[in-house]
């Protein structure tokens, strides 16, 4: 149990990487990472999943912010996600507005 | 048998979730349905928190307890707010909407339907008991016998 965030920026590129229990307790330090990614406008926000083991509504709610968040023109990718966490993405139709990848792209 | 009573706030959620693991465990539940288990009763738990009580109402309680039988595990959330059926909400809207334009309300209680074996709520003496269960045992990978009442809306 318990989560943590760690951001990182490359050129355009911010890379959040998530580690944990996605939860609700969780969310607001997700939240807190998205904020900070945001001040340096990337053009493209990674959220690096391989070693996220649980994703809740909470976390959901944390894919949304981080979509409206950020510019329109920004491209959000999702890295090694599980899974069971990508079921939950895909149940809920997120699947459509991000784009999954196995590596964090160059 | 477990059973805890917490303040409803959030940071109560860990506890539950210790809870839940535990039953998970002595129950050999498969990694697949203690998940689902997990997020099922976070969903309710913090549903009620968020939406039950409230947060007009710090001093809200809420009973969670843990049993099996020799089919199921479950769980059961007993509160006092005002009455209300979780399984009785509607589908959320606007599944297929891009996200940027996504109101992100009900889809706690959308992903609770998509993953417990059963689910029942009463609302008896003032309180509110919301049970959700796994089968222990299934016949098969497949089989996901006695899903309640959403299997219309299944995709």
């Amino acid at each position: 149990m318990g989560f943590t965030a760690t951001l990182s920026t490359r050129d355009e590129t911010a890379i959040i990487v998530l580690n944990g229990d996605l939860d609700a307790n969780g969310a607001p330090v997700l939240q807190e990472n998205v904020d900070r990614a945001a001040t340096h406008h990337p053009r493209r926000l990674v959220l690096e999943m391989s070693k996220l083991d649980y994703l809740s509504s909470a976390g959901l709610r944390q894919l949304i912010y981080a979509r409206q968040k950020m510019d329109d023109d920004v491209r959000v990718v999702l890295v090694g996600v599980s899974k069971r966490v990508a079921q939950t993405i895909r149940l809920v139709g997120f699947d459509q507005s991000v784009t999954f990848s196995d590596n964090v792209p160059e | 048998m477990p059973t805890l009573t917490v303040s409803a706030v959030v940071e109560s959620l860990e506890p539950v979730t210790v809870l839940v693991q535990r039953l998970a465990a002595d129950a050999g539940l498969s990694p697949e349905a203690a998940y689902q288990l997990r997020l099922a009763t976070e969903e309710l738990f913090v549903n009620i928190v968020r939406h039950g009580y409230g947060p007009g109402r710090p001093d809200g309680r809420i009973v969670v307890e843990g049993g099996m039988s020799a089919e199921r595990a479950w769980v059961r959330l007993t509160d006092t707010a005002p009455p209300f059926d979780p399984f009785q909400a509607g589908t959320p809207t606007g599944l297929s909407r891009p996200l940027r334009d996504r109101k992100p309300g009900e889809l706690g209680l959308y992903l609770i339907r998509h993953a417990v074996d059963a689910a029942s709520h009463e609302y008896i003496g003032g309180s509110n008991r919301t049970t959700v269960a796994m089968w222990r045992a299934r016949p098969d990978e497949d089989g996901r016998i006695g899903h309640g009442r959403d299997d219309t809306d299944r995709q």
